[in-house]
């Protein structure tokens, strides 16, 4: 009975969220050559990539999307491996770890709100240091946001996924016997860090393949942060093809598909290339693993180490900082480093308005995550019996394809899917808001839940089936209260996904949808400062709360059990 | 020349869309329209980037509610292109009735696109009992919107001028002209920009510029493929080119909007900044985002004016309750609390004239914020050019500054 | 009640781990099957209870009372299996663990007594709310086989269930489980690697493949 029930999740959850992506595709596709019969177009032709390789925005918006995406993936990366590394075993990394969840939880828009509100030319950091310290009564006239080299918004895109690249890495390394591999190496001579360098990492890195395509792929694709803290003169590509997805001339979606699918295949080449550059750095790495270096000057890095964690949490709290005094603000103006005069008023006005986005936003997120949770534990307990009957089972071998939505530029399929939901009238429905949240939120769903769930110790479950002579029981009072922690967290996880959500809220939604992240973006560019603090506050909060109880939920439960007491 | 020129032909345009308007019309009287509309939802699709709005038209809902059964329900659009899109994709699909849309918030390019696409509702705003309080006769905009001839097919519901705003505190006059404006910013380097195109305030300002820079502005009222274009726009770009080396991020970067400049100038980060909205800077310094010794400014040669409307598309689920939203909006009562600069301070389409002295009384009761500039001051409009022009400057300006 | 395994063998790659086995243990009885690790013991306890790794094969015949179990799926067989870990649910306390066993259709009050009564068998009184934490690793064990008994199982597989236990505790507990299976006469089959483990039962070899 549970086996058949079981049977059914793989391709339900495959279909309904690879089939979305193939017809956006084809949906984006035809009409980048020329066949949109909504507008009339029926001819192919290649006109539409001639103007937009012709375009004089676009190589610079490419250059843009470009040094973003690839900076931030590399220096995440570069970081959280620094992390790990050189604050193993440290009470730096206890508590780094402790606030990950909140890290992870921060929505990108609000987290690029406060950064900006920060670092402008009349932001906190300056304000705090003039006119004093730098003799300004004015602005200066640089600006470290908004740069016209999309170097901030690499920076901030690597603040931002830095925690995830964390987050992803503890869980690989879990599996892999990191302290034995570091006595040895101890014992051979090795530093910890070149035995980190020589041994852990060069593990790690396939296991982190997949994450990292989807931090290259998001960087890529992104549009809200890129219209926050992004170049403005042009933006990245992205940014550009929504444009012209949304531009006044109807007839601009036609080069709009070309672009966007100009961005599928930058990120095609893009995951290519890394996957490429992971196989020779693996293959020079082994190389150099022969030639017996045993120490690096590189092991100065141990100290800024520190330093880096404390960079990653700290910038999150000092935005948070600046929006609270945002929201809180009547008049603020420059050099005062505190506002001048103070009023509730802007929190009244702002929950009058985001009010309705509020609801709509909780009940769209739990139902995303509570939907997602029994698709992704329906797959993983099926794999499970797989494992169990099938000899040789290692895993299943098509299921990468529930990465795709993450792998793929969501701008690259979604005004496909935008057109033939409008073709079937099925446009602007919270059902299809639903499930466009869903096929982001299952693939993040089962990155994280995966770990947990495949190494729970099963004999625990086929001993409460031996006991109670039924297949239910050992699932429900059994694995899934002792899996309860993970369960919570990755629901947590699930909700913060679909909040952040906001170009597939856009399109799929036709506009009929206002979530807090629609709300807040659409403030975020000119909006009242103190409105937008608001607005990023309560983006901000939400899913804080709803970690706060994810954490808080199971301790409860368990507080008498020292059996379920977290480790670590 | 030009400002007797293009009421003329609107009023003649006006009178043919009444006629057509009168021979394919609907021949219900306004109570039968208003009965229709009872108990009847509006999707009013309106940009939701102002708090200020927003609030408004929380107001107009609870209203509309109370007085014609009227559900309104503000849809918040980013961007109106979006709402022309979807009503296109909605008629492609064979959508023809029940529609997304019921009244959509639009003017320029957005109404030019869905007026030549036969998106809108056959013309009715003359059916609407307030359309006789409009002011034709001082306001050319009312029928001829960015040069497209309005036809009756949308409704008027606020105006629009170019302002410029500085604060007092930092500058002492204020630059008249484009010219001042570079001869400003030499004196201030780095404290003057406007937003990037295709920002609507970005493109506004390269109109402006345009349009005072020229020799014979007259050609930017033809069409822009019968003029020797490159030599027209030659001033603007030389200009362009002088202004960027000295503007805010040396022109390499540019705010996105006007909102955003608001905040620059609050900062100081820019000495000036600029609005659609006259009364902009005066309801900023009451909600405590601009300091109270901020003051607006036109250039005497004039600025660019318009007018924004709501429209109807054709395929609108409840077209009667639209309309009577629509008329509501254009009511004395609901106009002047647009107008009140604590409100919106939004400038009213009516004509003092035409109206009741009670009614008058309301506007004149209205307080003029401490940045607010007199009517004469605002009496100096520039018509928008022809709307080809909007194209050709965009794609020349991302062609010569953002790449 | 009376286990017999008849022509039992456990094979991967249709090679046989050992000898076929038969044998046949009495109500109450303990008997014990000693090997060395690797040898494919543990292996053949699973395929008892129904919880064979699918890249091994049973082949024979496993009869309760003369009825084959083999046809029935694992939660039907009634067939109660100890680990070496005790595997005591961490998320319940010790009245909960045992009363898991019993069926959801029991009243309260009497699934309390039940608990209680089964308790004392292992001197226990009194520990129902305690958190399986906070015992002993004696305790636990004790927990566990009461536990495996509260389900009324047909016959209890023992998988060396005493090897993780200190020596002084191993033979109190080794001898308090022996008796107590034969009070409620079940009939018990262990495997292990330890000679003092077996009891007074019958003990079977199986060295190199082979069964003695």
């Amino acid at each position: 009975m549970v086996r058949r029930i079981l049977r059914g999740f793989p391709p339900v959850t495959a279909a309904v969220f690879i089939l979305p992506v193939v017809v956006g595709l084809v949906g984006t596709w035809l009409p980048a050559f020329g066949y949109l019969p909504v507008l009339g177009q029926t001819s192919l032709t290649l006109a539409h990539w001639q103007f937009l390789f012709e375009h004089p925005s676009v190589p610079t918006a490419t250059r843009h999307t470009l040094v973003s995406a690839w900076g931030s993936t590399l220096l995440s990366l570069l970081l959280a491996l620094t992390i790990l590394a050189l604050t193993w075993r440290s009470r730096t990394l206890r508590w780094l770890r402790r606030s990950l969840s909140g890290l992870l939880a921060i929505p990108h828009a609000a987290f690029a709100i406060g950064i900006v509100a920060l670092l402008a030319p009349s932001g906190w950091i300056i304000k705090l240091l003039s006119p004093d310290l730098t003799g300004w009564e004015l602005p200066p006239g640089f600006s470290l946001v908004r740069d016209p080299m999309a170097l901030s918004l690499m920076a901030v895109l690597t603040l931002k996924e830095t925690p995830f690249v964390i987050f992803m890495a503890l869980a690989a390394l879990q599996q892999l016997q990191v302290e034995k591999s570091l006595r040895m190496a101890r014992s051979l001579g090795y530093s910890e860090f070149m035995a980190w360098r020589r041994i852990i990492i060069p593990q790690l890195l396939p296991m982190l393949r997949l994450p990292l395509f989807a931090v290259l792929a998001y960087g890529i694709s992104v549009v809200d942060m890129a219209m926050i803290v992004g170049p403005s003169a042009p933006g990245t590509l992205a940014v550009l093809v929504d444009r012209w997805f949304n531009h006044p001339d109807i007839f601009r979606r036609l080069p709009g598909s070309a672009g966007a699918t100009l961005l599928l295949l930058i990120t095609v080449v893009s995951l290519m290339l890394w996957w490429l550059l992971e196989k020779l750095w693996l293959t020079w790495s082994r190389r150099a693993w022969s030639s017996g270096q045993r120490h690096t000057a590189l092991s100065w890095f141990a100290r800024p180490a520190e330093g880096f964690s404390l960079l990653l949490i700290g910038s999150a709290l000092a935005a948070f900082a600046v929006l609270i005094l945002w929201s809180f603000a009547f008049r603020w103006g420059f050099p005062d480093a505190l506002p001048e005069s103070w009023s509730t008023r802007f929190w009244g006005r702002g929950w009058t308005r985001l009010e309705q986005p509020f609801w709509l936003t909780l009940w769209t997120g739990l139902a995303a995550a509570v939907i997602g949770l029994v698709l992704v534990v329906g797959c993983l307990e099926h794999e499970v019996t797989l494992r169990r009957r099938r000899p040789g089972y290692t895993g299943p071998k098509l299921f990468w394809l529930i990465y795709v939505p993450l792998i793929v530029p969501q701008i690259a399929f979604l005004f496909g899917i935008q057109v033939v939901l409008v073709w079937f009238n099925l446009d602007g429905r919270w059902l299809t808001l639903l499930w466009s949240h869903l096929m982001f939120v299952v693939p993040y769903l089962f990155l994280s839940l995966s770990g947990p769930y495949r190494s729970f110790d099963d004999r625990y479950a086929r001993q409460a089936m031996l006991l109670r002579g039924n297949e239910w029981c050992p699932l429900w009072r059994v694995k899934w209260p002792m899996l309860l922690r993970p369960l919570c967290y990755v629901t947590a996880l699930g909700f913060a996904v679909s909040l952040a959500q906001y170009l597939p809220t856009q399109y799929v939604g036709s506009g009929r949808f206002a979530t807090l992240t629609t709300e807040t973006v659409s403030i975020a560019g000119g909006g009242d400062r103190r409105l937008v603090g608001v607005y990023a506050l309560i983006q901000w909060l939400l899913p804080m709360v709803i970690y706060t109880l994810a954490l808080l939920v199971p301790a409860w439960f368990f507080r008498h059990r020292q059996g379920m007491k977290l480790q670590g | 020349m030009l400002q007797t020129r293009i009421p003329a032909l609107a009023a003649v345009t006006f009178t043919l869309a009444s006629i057509t308007g009168q021979v394919m019309g609907d021949t219900r009287s306004w109570d039968e329209i208003v009965t229709e509309a009872r108990g009847e939802q509006v999707f009013f699709n309106a940009w939701g980037g102002s708090d200020v709005i927003n609030d408004y038209l929380i107001w107009a809902a609870d209203e509309l509610s109370e007085r014609y059964d009227i559900d309104l329900e503000h849809v918040k659009v980013g961007d109106t292109g979006d709402v022309v899109s979807r009503v296109l994709a909605e008629r492609a699909a064979g959508r023809e009735s029940g529609g997304s849309v019921d009244l959509v918030w639009i003017n320029g390019e957005n109404f030019r696109a869905m007026k030549d696409e036969g998106l809108l509702l056959d013309p009715w705003t003359d059916q609407l009992p307030n359309f006789e309080l409009l002011d034709f006769d001082n306001k050319p905009t009312l029928t001829m919107d960015f040069s497209t001839p309005v036809d009756n097919m949308e409704a008027p519901w606020g105006m629009a001028q170019l302002t410029f705003m500085y604060d007092s505190a930092r500058v002492d006059t204020p630059p008249d002209s484009m010219a001042e404006l570079l001869a400003f910013a030499q004196d201030n380097p780095g404290r003057v920009t406007y937003p990037a195109l295709p920002s609507f305030y970005g493109t506004t300002f390269l109109k402006q510029a345009m349009l005072e820079l020229a020799d014979d502005p007259d050609v930017f009222y033809q069409p822009a493929d019968e003029t020797d274009t490159d030599t027209a726009l030659e001033p603007l770009w030389t200009f362009l080119d002088d202004l960027h080396a000295l503007a805010w991020q040396q022109g390499r970067s540019f705010p996105q909007d006007a909102p955003q400049m608001k905040q620059m100038l609050n900062d100081g980060e820019i000495m000036l900044s600029l609005s659609f909205n006259p009364n902009d800077a005066s309801n900023a310094i009451l909600t405590g985002e601009l300091p109270d010794t901020v003051r607006t400014y036109v250039h005497s040669s004039g600025t660019l004016g318009n007018t924004h409307f709501v429209a109807i598309p054709f395929n609108a689920q409840a077209p009667e309750a639209a309309m009577v939203v629509a008329n509501f909006l254009m009511s004395p009562e609901a106009q002047a609390r647009k107008a009140d600069i604590e409100i919106w301070g939004d400038p009213t389409v009516l004509s003092m004239e035409k109206l009741s002295t009670e009614d008058q009384q309301r506007f004149a009761d209205i307080e003029r914020g401490p940045a607010g500039l007199n009517d004469e001051d605002l009496e100096a409009v520039l018509l928008e050019p022809h709307a080809s022009w909007v194209p050709m400057l965009e794609d020349e300006w991302q062609r010569r500054y953002a790449r | 009640m009376v286990l017999e395994l008849d022509r039992v063998t456990v094979s991967i790659n249709n090679t046989p781990l050992f000898d076929p086995v038969t044998l046949r243990v009495e109500p109450g009885q303990v008997t014990t099957v000693m090997g060395p690790s690797g040898c494919g013991k543990s292996t053949l306890l699973a395929a008892i209870v129904g919880d064979l790794n699918p890249v091994f094969s049973l082949q024979g015949d496993v009869r309760l009372d003369d009825q084959s179990v083999l046809t029935l799926p694992m939660q039907r067989r009634r067939i109660g299996l100890l680990y070496q870990d005790d595997l005591l649910f961490p998320h319940m306390n010790v009245g909960q663990n045992l009363g898991f066993a019993l069926a959801s259709s029991l009243p309260r009050r009497e699934r309390l007594a039940r608990v209680e009564e089964y308790l004392a068998l292992a001197g226990l009184e009194g520990y129902a709310e305690r958190d399986v934490a906070s015992l002993s690793g004696g305790q636990r064990a004790r927990v566990s086989l009461l536990r495996t008994l509260m389900a009324e199982p047909r016959a209890v597989l023992l998988d060396e269930p005493f090897s993780k236990l200190d020596t002084a505790m191993r033979d109190q507990f080794r001898d308090w489980v022996f008796s107590t299976l034969q009070e409620r006469a079940v009939p018990a089959l262990q495997v292990t690697h330890d000679k003092e483990d077996c009891g007074d039962g019958p003990v079977y070899l199986i060295q190199e493949g082979r069964f003695a």
